[in-house]
């Protein structure tokens, strides 16, 4: 199975479709509510986003028609990718995601390293020792340069006050 | 009034610690430069949630150290690995990666190095005696005129900034919507934020930023093949006999210097299209026995000039009008409203020192591009050894820290994610990410003074027909649209002449 640009083009005009209709729906409802949403330019505070996404949508509506035009002439597409070659990128995506999670509950400390080890697995490297010497001595760098430096509190999570350090 | 602002900001400037930030600037702006993938803009954008825990001179300073020697970093690969580090050291290749073959790398990487530190300082000249110029012109500005000009500043990198026009004009629209999430500044009532208090002051621009560039870049960088692979590099030396060897192309240094500046300070275009034209000029000036393209010094001299000195002429709009010449000054402007400083002509009236002490800042990373480059380029060199491995890792760290750095918020760091996510789609499908945060900069500058016009005018559009600045800009915003239009044209013609003339090869 392949995955081409031109799915990329139906997911972006998708996104700026969706996009018009949630300015509008809010227009018509959110603003209505408030009583921002009439009267002159000035006062209106629907007018600028409106006259926004008519623009987002006029020039989508060309880029549309565009893709359209283009997929009846040529029946290849520009550039594809196999499936196989996006496990890669979905994988650091899924693990970014979860890093982020555990970095509310678990706090910098205890997430950091497992994932900086994680991602140089995922990027084919089995040197195991060498990538978890990595992940610590690069995790603490940075929470070193951050906390000491620039006096920034790093997520704590629960369990920070088990730490010792 | 050119040394005025000079001789205020040297007060600002007068620390250790604003210098040694410029270092680290440089020294971190050459290692991304090298870097292919990264860049000064990943470089910033990186850096950019630090930074505004510094203070606002030394956090300019930091920012001008990485936007000045990553515009000449990219120059390293591009000479020793034939790739170049940077868009902006593509040209540099043509003659730099051919003096290498012949043994001359380090003449090559020092030529580039002394060319880009000489041009950058061209620029400088050149900033500080026309910004100070131009805001006091623009003081004559009033709200038809800035809304013209927000416009024009837009649509120059919409149209020039990608392949598809209309995919920055999206773009750039889609920064414009993103940047009404909040606050209405007229009406103080809230918009778009779904009853969210985490939304009151919409998305912070750095999430926007480090999501759409830096986690779309990391997750690209990973459908490629050689992550753990060093590549092979041999040592490479530089001293500063490069410094007159530099020098004696003097007229190839100016010149390229004045095309890149010139060219800098027209919005949209970047120090790519200045080294490539730089380049073009340089070879078609050049002697009977000047080879270009054959490791010609000459090459190297036009290209890393001319893209330096582009740093320069990009501050000329940002500061003098809040108008960013690029995406990168796009940024720095960013910095210093999150610091409560506002470019345009307020600035050069009520913050005047902080302008001198940018100029010096400025002026300083150009020097210190000299030192530091020649003297570290073995470490510059060493750091094209890294591995992706470790590279990815390290930049998806320091995209999660630094975001979460801005307000301690979790919330900012699932927005980067969100962010991250439409960066790839977007870049997938070929849209331009520049216009982006072009249009969450200029948007609030663009909604507030379009809708002051049309109260003073009640309502009528002819106000910026009657103005004769607003007018020029206006006829220079339908310039702009017709040229689109133009380009747009012509590319669908070469497309369907170039698919006719292969459709009667295979029928032949």
């Amino acid at each position: 199975m392949k995955i081409s640009a031109r799915s990329a083009e139906w997911a972006s005009l998708t996104l700026w479709v969706g996009l018009v209709g949630v300015v509008f729906w809010q227009t018509n409802t959110d603003f209505v509510e408030q009583g921002i949403a009439g009267g002159d330019a000035f006062h209106n505070a629907a007018f600028f986003p409106e006259m926004v996404s008519m623009i987002i949508l006029g020039c989508a509506a060309l880029v549309g028609i565009g893709v359209i035009v283009e997929s009846r002439k040529s029946h290849n597409a520009a550039r594809t990718l196999a499936v196989g070659e996006l496990r890669r990128p979905i994988a650091l995506l899924a693990g970014f995601g979860a890093y982020l999670y555990c970095l509310s509950l678990f706090g910098y400390h205890l997430s950091t390293a497992p994932f900086l080890f994680f991602v140089i697995w995922l990027c084919g490297e089995r040197k195991m020792v060498g990538a978890a010497v990595f992940s610590l001595v690069t995790s603490m760098f940075v929470s070193f340069a951050f906390e000491r430096y620039l006096n920034v509190v790093l997520p704590r999570g629960l369990f920070a006050d088990m730490l010792f350090w | 009034m050119i040394l005025e602002p000079l001789v205020l900001g040297l007060d600002l400037v007068a620390s250790p610690i604003t210098f040694l930030l410029v270092g680290a600037g440089i020294v971190f702006g050459l290692v991304v430069g090298a870097l292919p993938g990264l860049g000064p803009l990943m470089g910033i954008v990186l850096i950019l949630p630090a930074a505004i825990h510094l203070q606002p001179i030394g956090a300019m300073g930091l920012m001008l150290g990485i936007y000045v020697g990553g515009s000449c970093g990219g120059s390293i690969s591009a000479i020793l690995l034939r790739i170049p580090g940077t868009p902006l050291a593509a040209a540099t290749l043509f003659d730099g990666y051919p003096m290498a073959q012949k043994g001359r790398g380090a003449d090559a990487i020092g030529l580039a190095i002394a060319s880009s530190s000489i041009g950058g300082m061209i620029g400088g000249v050149i900033l500080i005696f026309f910004a100070p110029l131009l805001a006091a012109f623009a003081r004559q500005f009033s709200a038809p005129e800035f809304t013209m000009l927000a416009i024009t500043g837009l649509l120059a990198i919409a149209v020039i900034s990608g392949e598809s026009v209309l995919k920055g004009i999206i773009a750039g629209s889609f920064g414009l919507l993103l940047a009404m999430i909040g606050t209405d500044q007229i009406s103080m009532n809230y918009r778009f934020t779904f009853d969210s208090h985490h939304l009151l002051n919409g998305f912070h621009l750095v999430s926007i930023v480090v999501g759409l560039f830096a986690v779309s870049e990391a997750v690209f960088q990973m459908v490629g093949k050689d992550l753990n692979e060093r590549p092979s590099i041999k040592m490479v030396y530089v001293n500063f006999s490069a410094i007159p060897l530099a020098l004696k192309h003097y007229r190839n240094l100016i010149r390229s210097s004045l095309i890149g500046t010139a060219l800098g300070i027209l919005p949209g275009t970047g120090g790519a299209a200045s080294s490539f034209t730089a380049y073009a000029v340089a070879k078609s000036a050049a002697r009977p026995n000047e080879n270009y393209g054959e490791g010609e010094e000459g090459g190297v001299v036009a290209t890393e000039s001319a893209n330096n000195s582009t740093v320069g002429g990009s501050l000329v709009p940002t500061l003098a009008l809040g108008i960013p010449g690029d995406a990168i000054a796009a940024l720095m402007m960013a910095t210093l409203l999150i610091f409560g400083m506002y470019p345009g002509p307020t600035m050069f009236q009520q913050q005047l020192d902080v302008v001198g002490g940018i100029f010096i800042t400025y002026f300083a990373s150009n020097v210190a591009l000299l030192v530091i480059g020649v003297a570290m380029t073995p470490l510059f060199v060493y750091v094209l050894r890294i591995r992706k491995s470790r590279l990815i890792p390290l930049i998806l760290l320091l995209c999660a820290i630094g975001t979460y750095a801005l307000q301690s918020s979790v919330f900012d760091l699932w927005a980067m994610l969100g962010f991250g996510v439409v960066g790839i789609i977007l870049r997938l499908a070929k849209y331009p990410l520049a216009p982006i945060v072009i249009g969450v900069i200029l948007g609030p500058l663009l909604e507030n003074n379009l809708r002051r016009s049309l109260l003073i005018s009640d309502n009528g559009y002819w106000i910026f027909t009657e103005r004769p600045i607003a007018a020029a800009l206006l006829a220079i915003n339908v310039l702009l649209i017709g040229v689109a239009i133009w380009s747009m044209a012509r590319s669908r013609w070469r497309k369907s002449t170039t698919n006719d003339s292969s459709e009667s090869a295979r029928s032949r």
